[in-house]
This record gives C-alpha cells, structure tokens and sequence, in this order.
C-alpha cells in the first residue's frame, strides 16, 4: 500500500497533465452542404479552412446526410449554403448561411461556434470588398475599414495560457485531497485490520495523543509534499507565475492537509471498519470536483450545493489558490477563508474522543 | 450443486457483504439524486459586470443599457478607471467589465474606429463566455447603426442602407441541447461514469472476498468455476440493466432531462455496457485479492475517467498512449454511445463503433477471470 502514496499519485497527476498538454483545440470537424457550388461558396469553404481551429470533413449534398455525421460524432458542426447564394449576393437580396452547432457538448460546442463566427463577420461584408476578395483571398485590411468599433477581448487574470491548463490547476488538487484521505484510512485501517492496534498504543506509553500524531505526522509530510510539487510545478516549472504570497500558499496547503486528514480519521473512527471507511471518504471526496464552482459557477448553483461547496474544505483551499496565483490578492482579504478552513480542524475533537473510548473500553 | 443453488448462495454472498449492499443498493441511489445538484440552475444568466464609461456621451449610454438589457449580464455598477474595475474583480464583486474609452463617440462619427475591451476572469469559462456575448451584441448594433448613418449620410434611402450593411447575413442554431444547459451537457454522460465505478466496486469486492476466503481456505469444495462465474454475472449484469432504466429512465425524468434514444438499441447497447463492467470488476478483484484495494483504485480513477472521456476535451486532442489506456475502460465507449443515443438520437448502427468497442472488452476481462480462476484451480464460492 506504500504505493498509494508514492508513484500512483505522480502517475494519476501526470495523466491529467497528458489529457491536457496539447491544450489548444486544433481541427474541429464541420460538415459543409453546398447547395450553391458557386465562386463565393467555394470562398468561404477556404476560409473555414484556412482557420487552424476548424477542418472541414466533408461535403455533402443533403441535410439529412450532414446530420447523420453529427450523430455519429464524425463532426461538431454543419454549415449550409443555399442554393443561388451566389445569385442573390450580385442581385443584393441578402442571402443568408446557416450554421449549425453541436451544442450536446458545451466546451467543443463553444469553440467552435465562435470560431465559425470569427471566420464568417469579415466575410459578412459589402459587395465592393466581397468581390475584392474573390481575387486576393485575403482581406483584413479591407474589414478594418468596414467594421466601425473594434472590439478587443482582454483577459487581465489569466496567468494561464488557455483554459485547458487552468483546468489542470483545479483537477490535481481535487483528487490530491482524495489521496490525502485514502493515505489516512489506509494507515490506521490496515493497522485496525490486522489487529495490531493495541501494539501499537502500547508501544507509545498508552498515550493515545502521542500515539495518533506519530501515526499521522509521516502522512502528513508525505501528502504536503506532493502537494508542494504540484504547486511548484504549476507556478514555477511550467511557469504559469505566481502573483501573490508563495508562503501562504503553502501554509494553506498544510492546513488542508491536516483538516483532511481530521475528517478522515473522524469518519474511521464512527465505525474503525477499514473498506467501509474507504466507500465514506470516497462518497464525501471523489465527487468534490463537482462542487468546487469550477467549470460551473457557484453563483449559479442552487442553496444545497452551495450548502456542500462550503462543507469541502478544497473549495475554500481552491478559492486562496485562485486568489493568490491569479490575482495577488492581499493577504488580508484571503486570511478569512483560511480561518474558514482552519474550523474544520475541530474534527480531531471527536475523532480524538472515539479512539479514547475504543481502547479504555478494552483496557 | 444445482445452478438454483449456486445461483441462492451468490445471493446470499452479495447480501451478506455490507459494503457491497451499501454501494450497490445505497450510494449508487443517492448518487444519482446528490451528483446533478450543482448543476440543476439551468443557464447562466445575469452575470455581475460592470462599466467602465470613459467617454460619457450619448452613444456610451446607449451600448451601457444594451448591455444591462441583455438576460445574460447585469450591471452592478459603473467606474472612471479600469484599476478599479479590475480590484472589483479581485474582491469578487463582478465577473467582468467592458471599457468604453475616451472619444468612443466623437470618433464614432468621425468614422475613425475606436477599440472596446472587454475584461473578464478567463479562469470562468461560463461566466466570460456570458459577458463577452452580451457585449458583443450590444456593439454589434451600435456598429450596424452607424453603418446605416453612415450610409444615410451620402443620400441614400433607409431601405437601402439597411441592405448596405451586409451582403449575406448568418444565423447559427444549436443541434442537441438547444438551451446550451450545463445539466443537460453533463449528467447524462457522468451517469455513465457514475454506473461503472459503482458496479465496478460491487463486483470487485464480491470477487476479491473470495479471493481472500481461499487464501484462508474457507471456500466451499467442489463448486468448481463455470456455474458460479455465470451465477455471478447474470446477477450483477441483471442489477445493473435495472440501474441504467432507473438512471437513464426514472432519474431523467425526475431532473427533466430529454431521451431521443430508440428503446430496443438502448437496451442491447445498456445489456453490453453492463456485461463488460462486471466482467472488468470480477476480473480486478480476482488479480488485486485484497478487498482493501478496491475503493482507493475505483476512487482515483474516477476524474481521470470523467475528462478522457471525449465529451469534454475532444479525443484527437489527447495523446495516445491516454488514448489507448481509456480504451480499456468501458465507461469511455459508453459515454460517447448513450449520450448520442439518449441526447442526439443515434442508432445503433451510429455507435457500431462504441458498441464493438465494450464487445471486444468483454471477451478480454472475462478471459482474465477465467485465466485467474483456473490457474488456482480453484474452487470459487
């Protein structure tokens, strides 16, 4: 079981990082039905194609048959082009192109639409400039004429290259605090298990304060320091660049560290069943991930789980990273919501009170 | 021993082992109804922005209430500088701003191309991609005013102005979950997932237990392999057909969540996905042999599963060899085949692929059981 706490962690954090490495989505498959097969179609099939994000798969004559792609999951997108397109453009009745997106999957889903809007707005333009392109293919200096505002999209907190790699920073501490758990039961379930519990309160003089922190005190060092890599690799090796107080993030590290591993000595201490134990760290745990308000606002969410947000102490852990990383908060702003996850160290109280009950009990 | 007993003492066996009935008969119930909550509200509407008006004219005024009009963005409140914008930010008043700077309107006129930002937290997918449409809206209509004034300004009819302003139009419209609802996009696929890690650790802890009796040589003599392996996984996979109806079934329903899925290809496509987790499951828990190394496995697996999952990054973006390990995970064809199924309407024959795919996986982990089994020569139950 050694292993759980050594290289299946490294393993599991890695693979996250692969899922995500690439980062920037390239070629997203779109479906074209030309019913036009003119100059000006074949013109904006270029264009589509010419964006590094979109790829058109194929061409087809039918509706029926682009949507079939969607289904099979071939494509993400259909873009339709009626017939006389090109016809009505020259007679200026203003044709018009419809697209179509596979909203099912929202982030691919996104992507993709806007990067069919990016490539069709210049596009969208006067006739004069239409019929320039024809020739030149290339016509940025002409929008910029022809769009009077433009509009610039600034990110001002974004230490991060893309969205992908923000993702990254949120998902490895989410089952980070799984591992902090599962280290903890595994370290006094396997004791309990065997039967060695005894030996072992015995071997520290029967005090049982003594006892536990020596049992836990390893762990701790162990899942902090897994915790300081991962940071160190974020913000230092990758170099996303830390804004606020390295120091305080680490003394939030340890204070999760701790308050995990209260929580999981306390839950083990209700039944000291070992498996058992392990299905009620994962049922509070594993689903953390879903609550933490990061792929999904927590404005957003209804009172219960803004209720159970507030009951994962890796929410409030996420908030300071977010905080000190992103936006350099001042320390005094973040001191609240350490103070917040501090009060879940009172879980030792009772979990101290069980395990005094266990062996005074059999004594 | 007749299949009918064989068949009583699996039973017996499943029921006997509390952490089995508690994941398989209690959280995989609860789950179903906890998992969705967060995501139950369903767009993602009146984001808190706010204005920063540097130039304080009419046409500013104007873009401001398009953008307080707009369902997607609410303005909390408006700034003289962009510094203070961004320290709302940082104090997590708004989610994002939008900076109209000095002359906006004055070079408006002017025709001399102003720039508009728009500041906003990239670290929320959601909330930027909310401020950036309504944004864009409203300065999409400013433009096409002044396009229209522009044109009117050489003489020309409104009629014709308006037709001035583009030479086609484009109009985009949402396939599959037109409403783009976050609890539409996730749940059914998360179902899947959630269905798998749970039956992958009923079975497994069945099988490990076993694994663990014989090692204390408890296990009953002359039960052989064949009758209980089958005993076992008509059990587990009859269990787990009932679960997919109540997910896919009862639980979309009660969250209101659409099914354009064919029953019939449904369930071949639920009895295959079925078969191979429990084949999977009893065949981890034959070669782990400890009951203990279940959970923490089944647990870590969880979100590595969920994002290789395709319906959140897609596939080709990720890199092979992760491509090939999810290969060995059912959950990962079963996402792509019900969520196409149940939320787009495909057929079996669109998911051949997928459905394929779990066929091939079954063969291969009960071959591992079966290898594992019958090289202990063992008597199983």
């Amino acid at each position: 079981m050694l292993s759980m706490i050594t290289w299946i962690p490294i393993v599991v954090f890695a693979i996250i990082v692969i899922i995500f490495q690439k980062g920037v989505v390239r070629e997203l498959g779109v479906v074209l039905v030309d019913q036009d097969r003119s100059q000006i179609s074949r013109a904006i099939a270029f264009e589509i194609n010419s964006n590094p994000t979109l790829n058109i798969v194929k061409t087809v004559n039918s509706m029926q048959k682009a949507k079939e792609l969607i289904v099979q999951n071939r494509a993400s997108a259909i873009i339709y082009i009626p017939a006389h397109f090109e016809k009505n453009i020259m007679i200026k009745k203003v044709p018009k192109i419809d697209l179509f997106v596979n909203t099912q999957f929202i982030l691919i889903g996104g992507n993709i639409e806007s990067e069919l809007q990016k490539t069709l707005l210049p596009l969208m333009i006067k006739a004069d400039v239409m019929a320039k392109m024809v020739k030149v293919k290339n016509l940025d200096l002409a929008i910029a004429q022809e769009n009077p505002i433009q509009i610039q999209q600034n990110s001002f907190f974004n230490s991060y290259a893309n969205y992908s790699l923000f993702l990254v920073s949120a998902l490895i501490p989410a089952i980070w605090q799984v591992f902090v758990m599962i280290s903890t039961v595994i370290a006094f379930g396997s004791m309990f298990e065997s039967k060695k519990e005894y030996e072992w309160y015995k071997n520290s003089n029967n005090n049982l304060f003594f006892a536990l922190l020596g049992k836990l005190l390893p762990y701790t060092l162990i899942m902090f320091t897994l915790g300081f890599g991962f940071l160190s690799y974020f913000y230092f090796y990758v170099g996303w660049g830390f804004e606020g107080s390295f120091a305080f993030m680490l003394l939030t590290l340890l204070v999760t560290t701790l308050v995990y591993q209260a929580i999981a000595l306390l839950l083990f201490s209700i039944t000291f069943e070992y498996v058992l134990t392990l299905s009620a760290c994962g049922f509070y745990a594993a689903p953390a991930f879903a609550y933490l308000g990061i792929t999904y606002p927590v404005s957003n969410m209804n009172e219960f789980a803004t209720f159970w947000h507030n009951l994962l102490p890796i929410s409030h852990y996420m908030q300071i990273q977010l905080e000190q990383a992103s936006y350099g908060t001042p320390l005094i702003n973040s001191l609240p919501t350490l103070g917040v996850l501090s009060l879940f160290l009172f879980a030792f109280i009772p979990a101290y009170f069980k395990f005094y009950l266990y062996f005074k009990k059999s004594v | 021993m007749s299949f009918f007993n064989i068949l009583k003492t699996e039973v017996r066996a499943i029921f006997k082992d509390i952490d089995i009935v508690l994941t398989l008969f209690g959280g995989i119930i609860i789950y179903a109804f906890f998992y969705p909550q967060p995501y139950l509200n369903q767009s993602v509407t009146e984001v808190k922005v706010a204005i920063v008006d540097l130039d304080r004219s009419k046409t500013s005024r104007d873009v401001s209430y398009m953008i307080e009009a707009s369902p997607q963005t609410k303005i909390l409140n408006y700034y003289n500088s962009i510094k203070e914008a961004q320290d709302a930010i940082v104090e997590n008043k708004i989610k994002g701003f939008i900076v109209i700077p000095a002359s906006f309107e004055r070079n408006l006129y002017l025709n001399k191309m102003p720039t508009i930002s728009i500041g906003g937290d990239n670290n929320y997918f959601l909330l930027n991609k909310a401020v950036t449409t309504s944004a864009i809206k409203a300065l999409l209509n400013t433009s096409a005013k002044f396009k229209v004034m522009n044109t009117l300004a050489q003489n020309a009819s409104i009629k014709s102005a308006e037709k001035n302003i583009n030479m086609f139009t484009f109009e985009t419209h949402n396939l599959f979950n037109p409403d783009e609802s976050y609890k539409l996009y996730v749940i059914p696929a998360v179902f899947v997932i959630i269905l798998q890690q749970m039956f992958l650790m009923g079975t497994a802890l069945l099988s490990a237990g076993y694994a663990e009796k014989l090692a204390r040589g408890e296990c009953i003599k002359g039960s052989g392999y064949f009758l209980p392996i089958v005993a076992r996984v008509l059990l587990f996979t009859t269990l787990f057909i009932v679960y997919e109806m109540f997910y896919f079934g009862y639980v979309f329903e009660f969250f209101n969540i659409y099914k354009l899925s064919n029953i019939y290809d449904l369930l071949s496509f639920g009895t295959l996905y079925a078969l191979s987790v429990v084949s999977m499951g009893l065949a981890l828990g034959a070669v782990v042999k400890k009951r203990a190394y279940v959970t923490p496995i089944v647990l870590i697996t969880s979100l590595p599963l969920v994002f290789s999952a395709a319906f959140v990054w897609p596939l080709q973006e990720v890199e092979e060899l992760v491509l090939l390990t999810s290969l060995f995970f059912p959950s990962n064809p079963a996402t792509l085949g019900f969520v196409s199924m149940n939320q787009m309407g495909a057929s079996l024959s669109d998911v051949i692929v997928q459905y394929g795919l779990l066929a091939l996986q079954v063969v291969f982990y009960m071959a591992i059981y079966v290898y594992v089994l019958n090289k202990e020569k063992s008597d199983i139950m």
